[in-house]
């Protein structure tokens, strides 16, 4: 029934619209009027015949969903996207209207129906074999222009990670890029979908974006962009996945992309997200491939990746260091000295001329003016520096640098990381057996997301924890109990290793339900709001040694006077020994000087060893002592992630 | 009262349009301008909501090759909005990549200006040697840059 495609893509956009726009200068109008009128009504006949409005390709393009009620419903809501009022809800009556929307008369520049929808009516195209004779001709030239431009020929998701000082962007995001026959992928076009939010208070910004206030919308820019954005100037490594696509598929992807220009859909942060809305562009290239409903309740970039993959339309990952990688890279092959004298440099408290001086290989006084150029970028981008004082001291520095050709190319090159691909998923659920004060339990746990300091690091941020929801339910067999151990609403550590470069601080913050002894000895569940600032630094064995001073907050019944408040320190070293070994050892002390006045002293040995991708077990030793009353505890879990 | 009020309003409005389309011209056309184009907030406030959202300002365009238009335009080469545009977005790091004699904004730069593959190497080797005749200034602007680059190859 179909006709091959191959030529539509061409023909439609090269082609069939100049002819077509000469034509229509000297078109006789009723004639061609009444021509429109009948055949507009058999393709519609004929669609119904076909039920083509029924088809998954359809379905795609107009986003539709499956209801409860067996009905069907568009996840977009901007009424700029139908032809019919009754098409968020009606595939075919859509379907019928876009068809007698294309034989408008032509009207405004790229208003027309042609121009919008090119992805439906290169479908509907191929499906009723439509005439491309006895459609209207609208110029469509703003289109025609940006296809040409963009040139697609392959395209690629890409997966820029979150960033290193801040676990909450840990998740990272995704978007897509497509590619034309440049070889410089610079100035390819990136295809990103965000919302258009402009709050910056924190609550007014959570409420709206997780109950579909904000208005998500796609854009296309070019790809050099969203490299600065991520690349440059944080720490964010991106990852390139090529995507498997035939030339006409990534026809189809852009086509359908140019429908949803200046279209606006309700943002979900959860779930209809960034990454949730990159899979229609990928369906619409390929409509045999089911990736929208295959998704959750909760969409990280990183399940985005999972279900492109296992779907077999990812190529392998192509690695972008970030600049901090390739900084970090660039410090490596330098003394303690040269570091020094490129900071030096970046700082204008040393002229670039004097790496002249002194016993230094040429690579050394190259590599010195290179990390004193990215330093210096990073300076200013800190607004350590204002804009004429930067100016000047980069173009010395680079002037400097300029004499003394290019080295070695292969130097800066920086051996990727384990990819996310090769990482556990991101939840957890676990069994095992604890003793608390000599009586036994059994322990059962579950970690809806995302990663904790002790799950193996391979594919994650080393040193950054974030976890949602993570519960903990105990039985003890002696008195026949069943017990809440915890549950933590929220749980986040960022342990950002300072160095002679970068000085990040670290934090963390967590709350949620703990058991804890009280004063007279006894355990209580009660209710926690711990946060605190402090600094870490890479430990020889390339670990992470941190501290933080804290604030804890304790709500309870059995406080006296229900609550108990005071601040703290918390020590701690986190070792990778081996690539499956890992310990963490943490003490920390607490004054409750508010409330239950107390002091509570606690540490914790605790250690994780990985068995495959996405299992592992954990052996966790604590003491805790409250009040002249110690608390010994110990237990051993065994870990699934999927 | 109202009047007056309204006068001065308007008095104000023209002259502060006057002074920004004065100061628009070739402002962000230099080295340092655009650095932070499409940077992130950093606040963590923000980031710690941004999380899986990526929300952000200014998102709903189809910009492929929008705004060199308030920068003075190259001379000696045909007119390139994409070439442009890529310049004052890059200017840093190219200036930084001309320097170092190697990078992917200066290989994306020489390929933008069409110079064969071939040649690509000793045209980039050309470029680093005249960096100071390229960069001629702290004040530079892609105009500028673009039309140096021109000058020294045609050496």
């Amino acid at each position: 029934m179909t006709i091959g495609c191959s030529f539509l893509g061409r023909i439609l956009y090269g082609a069939l619209f100049p002819a077509l726009c000469l034509l229509a200068l000297s078109a006789p109008v009723p004639a061609a009027a009444a021509d429109a009128g009948s055949s507009l009504k058999k393709l519609q006949e004929k669609a119904d015949a076909l039920d083509l409005s029924a088809r998954r390709n359809w379905q795609i393009l107009l986003h539709y969903k499956k209801t409860i009620t067996g009905g069907y419903k568009s996840r977009i809501s901007d009424p700029n996207f139908f032809l019919s009022p009754a098409g968020p809800t009606d595939p075919r009556e859509e379907l019928q209207a876009t068809l007698a929307g294309f034989f408008q008369p032509p009207g405004i520049e790229g208003e027309h129906p042609i121009c919008r929808f090119p992805a439906r009516l290169r479908w509907l195209t191929e499906e009723l074999q439509i005439d491309p004779s006895t459609l209207p001709l609208p110029s469509c030239q703003q289109q025609r222009k940006l296809i040409e431009t963009v040139d697609a020929r392959s395209a690629v998701l890409v997966f820029p990670v979150g960033h290193i000082n801040s676990p909450a962007s840990m998740f990272g995001h995704t978007l897509l890029r497509i590619d034309g026959s440049s070889k410089s992928s610079l100035i390819s076009y990136a295809v990103n979908y965000a919302a258009d939010a402009t709050d910056v208070n924190g609550f007014i910004y959570a409420y709206k974006g997780i109950f579909g206030k904000y208005k998500g919308y796609y854009s296309l820019m070019p790809y050099y962009l969203k490299v600065k954005e991520y690349s440059d100037l944080e720490h964010r490594d991106m990852w390139e996945y090529r995507l498997k696509l035939s030339q006409e598929e990534v026809d189809r992807m852009l086509l359908h992309t140019l429908e949803l220009e200046r279209i606006s859909s309700e943002y979900y942060f959860l779930d209809e997200n960034c990454s949730f809305n990159l899979l229609f562009l990928i369906e619409a290239a390929r409509p045999t491939l089911q990736l929208t409903d295959r998704t959750g309740t909760l969409v990280l970039p990183t399940n985005t990746i999972d279900i492109a993959r296992e779907s077999g339309i990812l190529e392998e990952a192509v690695y972008r260091p970030s600049q901090g990688a390739r900084m970090t890279q660039m410090a490596s092959l330098l003394s303690a000295d040269e570091q020094q004298a490129a900071l030096e440099l970046a700082r204008g408290r040393r002229a670039p001329e004097s790496v002249r001086e002194g016993d230094h290989t040429e690579a050394a006084r190259r590599g010195m003016l290179d990390l004193a150029a990215e330093t210096l970028q990073l300076r200013y981008a800190g607004k350590e520096l204002d804009h004429d004082a930067y100016s000047k001291l980069y173009l010395k520095i680079l002037s400097e640098r300029s004499a003394y050709g290019k080295g070695n190319e292969e130097s800066y090159a920086i051996q990727p990381p384990p990819p996310h691909d090769v990482g556990h998923r991101a939840t957890r659920i676990g069994a095992g057996v604890g003793v608390r004060r000599g009586e036994w339990y059994g322990e059962a746990e579950l970690q809806p997301g995302f990663h904790s300091l002790l799950d193996p690091d391979q594919g994650y941020l080393r040193g950054a924890q974030i976890r949602y929801l993570d519960t903990a339910l105990a039985y003890s067999p002696g008195p026949g109990r069943l017990w809440l151990k915890t549950l933590h609403l929220l749980d986040i550590v960022s342990t950002a290793p300072r160095d002679r470069f970068f000085k990040p601080y670290s934090w963390k913050i967590a709350t949620g339900w703990d058991t804890e002894p009280m004063r007279g000895g006894r355990d209580s569940l009660i209710f926690r709001l711990n946060t605190g600032g402090g600094f870490s630094a890479r430990t020889p064995g390339d670990g992470i040694v941190y501290a933080f001073a804290e604030l804890d907050l304790n709500a309870g019944k059995r406080f006296r006077g229900k609550v108990a408040a005071g601040p703290g320190v918390t020590l701690g070293v986190l070792e990778q020994v081996n690539d499956r070994w890992k310990v963490q050892l943490q003490g920390g002390g607490f004054a409750y000087l508010l409330g239950d006045e107390r002091v509570a002293l606690k540490g914790t040995l605790a250690q994780s060893f990985r068995l495959f991708r996405n299992s592992s077990l954990s052996f966790d030793c604590a003491f805790t002592r409250v009040g002249g009353h110690g608390v010994p505890e110990a237990v051993l879990l065994a870990h699934r992630y999927f | 009262m109202k009047k007056v009020l309204a006068g001065f309003a308007l008095t104000l409005l023209a002259s502060n349009a006057a002074l920004a389309a004065q100061a628009h011209t070739n402002t962000g056309c230099g080295l340092g301008t655009m650095l932070f184009q499409n940077k992130a907030d950093n606040s963590i406030v923000l980031q710690v909501l941004q999380s899986t959202t990526n929300g952000s300002t200014g998102t709903q365009t189809f910009g492929i090759s929008s705004g060199t238009s308030d920068c003075q335009q190259p001379s000696d080469i045909v007119q390139n909005e994409k070439l442009n545009h890529f310049v004052r977005s890059n200017m840093d790091n190219l200036a930084k990549e001309i320097a170092m004699g190697k990078g992917e904004t200066l290989d994306t730069f020489v390929e933008m200006l069409g110079v064969a593959p071939a040649q690509s190497d000793a045209y980039k080797a050309n470029l680093q040697a005249n960096f100071g005749k390229i960069f001629t200034s702290d004040k530079v602007v892609l105009a500028e840059v673009i039309d140096n680059v021109v000058a020294v190859s045609k050496n």
